[in-house]
C-alpha cells in the first residue's frame, strides 16, 4: 500500500505526461512508426503463444492414451465411461492437430 | 487463396502484431519521455533515448509475449538512460582535460530553465497550474540526482506502478535490492523536496 507521499509523488509525475506539447508528440507518434517498419518480417504472436502450450499438450495427451491403453484390460468401468474418456482425449488429440498444422503452417509461410 | 495472407504481403499474425506492438507502444510513449527527461533533465536527449528504445523493443523483441514487452522496453530505457550517463561522465572527464569538449553538458539540465512544455489554454486556476509544474520541476531534478538503481527502482515501482517482484525483474535484481532502492529513494526525495520547501516557503 502506497503512502500519502508516494500517492501525492505518483500523481504529480503522471501529471507530468500531459505536458508534452502537440509537437513532441508527433515526433514520437513518428518514432513508432519508423519502429514498427523495421519490425522483423513474419513476426507472429501467436506462434510464440503456442510453443510452450504444444508440448505439455502433447505430453499430456500421450500420456492419458498410454495409461488407458494399459489399463484397459483391467478397468472396472462401464464402457459408456471408457467411452467418455475417448471421446475427451479425441478432443484432446483434434486439438493437438490443429496446433501441429498451425505450427507447420507458418513454417511454410515462412519458407 | 490463402486466408492468412492481407493485401500488401502481411500475413494475419504479422499484422496483429503490428497492431500490438503500436498500440503498446502509443501506451508507454508519453510517461517514457517524461521518465527520460525527469532522469536526464533534457528533452531533446530524451526524446533520442526513447526513439533508441522503441526500435530496439520492435527489432529485437516483437515476437515475446505481449505481457512481456512492458518490462523489457522500460529495461531498455533504463539501459539507454544509463548509457547516455556514462557517454557524460566521459565528456565531463575529457572536458576537463581538452577545454572546449566540456561544454556539450552545458545545456543538459534544462530541467529548471524549461521545465515542460507548456499546454497553450490549460485549464484551472493558473496559480494551482504554476504551483504544480513547479514542484514537478522539483521532483524531476531531485530524481536526476538520486544515485543510478535508487533512481530506476523509484521510477518503476512509484511512476510505472510496477510491483516488487516486476520492479526486480526489470532491474535484474533480488526484490529484496528493490525494495532497499526504493526505500532509500523515497527517503532522499522525501528530505530533498522538504528542503527544497524550507528554502522556498512562498513556493509551497
Amino acid at each position: 500500500m502506497k503512502t500519502e507521499f508516494e500517492q501525492g509523488v505518483q500523481s504529480d509525475l503522471r501529471h507530468s505526461e500531459q505536458l508534452v506539447d502537440a509537437e513532441r508528440l508527433q515526433q514520437l507518434a513518428a518514432f513508432r512508426q519508423q519502429a514498427l517498419e523495421a519490425m522483423p518480417a513474419n513476426v507472429a504472436l501467436p506462434r510464440h503463444r503456442l510453443r510452450p502450450l504444444l508440448w505439455p499438450t502433447a505430453g499430456m495427451a500421450l500420456a492419458s492414451i498410454l495409461l488407458l491403453v494399459l489399463a484397459l484390460p483391467f478397468s472396472p468401468f462401464k464402457p459408456t465411461l471408457l467411452n467418455e474418456s475417448l471421446s475427451d482425449n479425441r478432443e484432446l488429440y483434434d486439438d493437438l492437430e490443429f496446433y501441429y498444422w498451425l505450427a507447420e503452417n507458418e513454417e511454410d509461410l515462412r519458407g | 487463396m490463402d486466408t492468412s495472407t492481407l493485401k500488401g504481403g502481411l500475413n494475419i499474425e504479422t499484422r496483429a502484431s503490428h497492431l500490438a506492438l503500436d498500440g503498446f507502444l502509443a501506451s508507454v510513449q508519453s510517461r517514457a519521455f517524461a521518465m527520460a527527461r525527469a532522469a536526464l533533465g533534457n528533452a531533446d536527449d530524451a526524446m533520442d533515448v526513447v526513439q533508441d528504445s522503441m526500435l530496439q523493443l520492435v527489432k529485437s523483441y516483437a515476437d515475446r509475449d505481449v505481457d512481456e514487452w512492458r518490462k523489457l522496453f522500460y529495461r531498455i530505457l533504463n539501459n539507454k538512460i544509463n548509457d547516455l550517463f556514462r557517454r557524460r561522465q566521459l565528456q565531463r572527464r575529457f572536458g576537463a582535460l581538452l577545454p572546449g569538449l566540456g561544454h556539450q553538458s552545458a545545456d543538459e539540465q534544462d530541467t529548471a530553465g524549461d521545465p515542460f512544455d507548456k499546454i497553450p489554454g490549460a485549464e484551472g486556476d493558473p496559480a494551482v497550474h504554476l504551483q504544480r509544474e513547479r514542484t514537478i520541476a522539483s521532483l524531476h531534478q531531485q530524481i536526476s540526482r538520486l544515485p543510478r538503481r535508487q533512481r530506476e527502482a523509484f521510477m518503476l515501482r512509484c511512476w510505472e506502478g510496477f510491483s516488487t517482484i516486476e520492479t526486480a525483474q526489470t532491474m535484474a535484481c533480488s526484490e529484496g535490492s528493490v525494495k532497499t532502492h526504493y526505500s532509500r529513494a523515497l527517503s532522499a526525495l522525501r528530505v530533498n523536496l522538504g528542503r527544497l520547501g524550507e528554502e522556498n516557503p512562498d513556493e509551497n
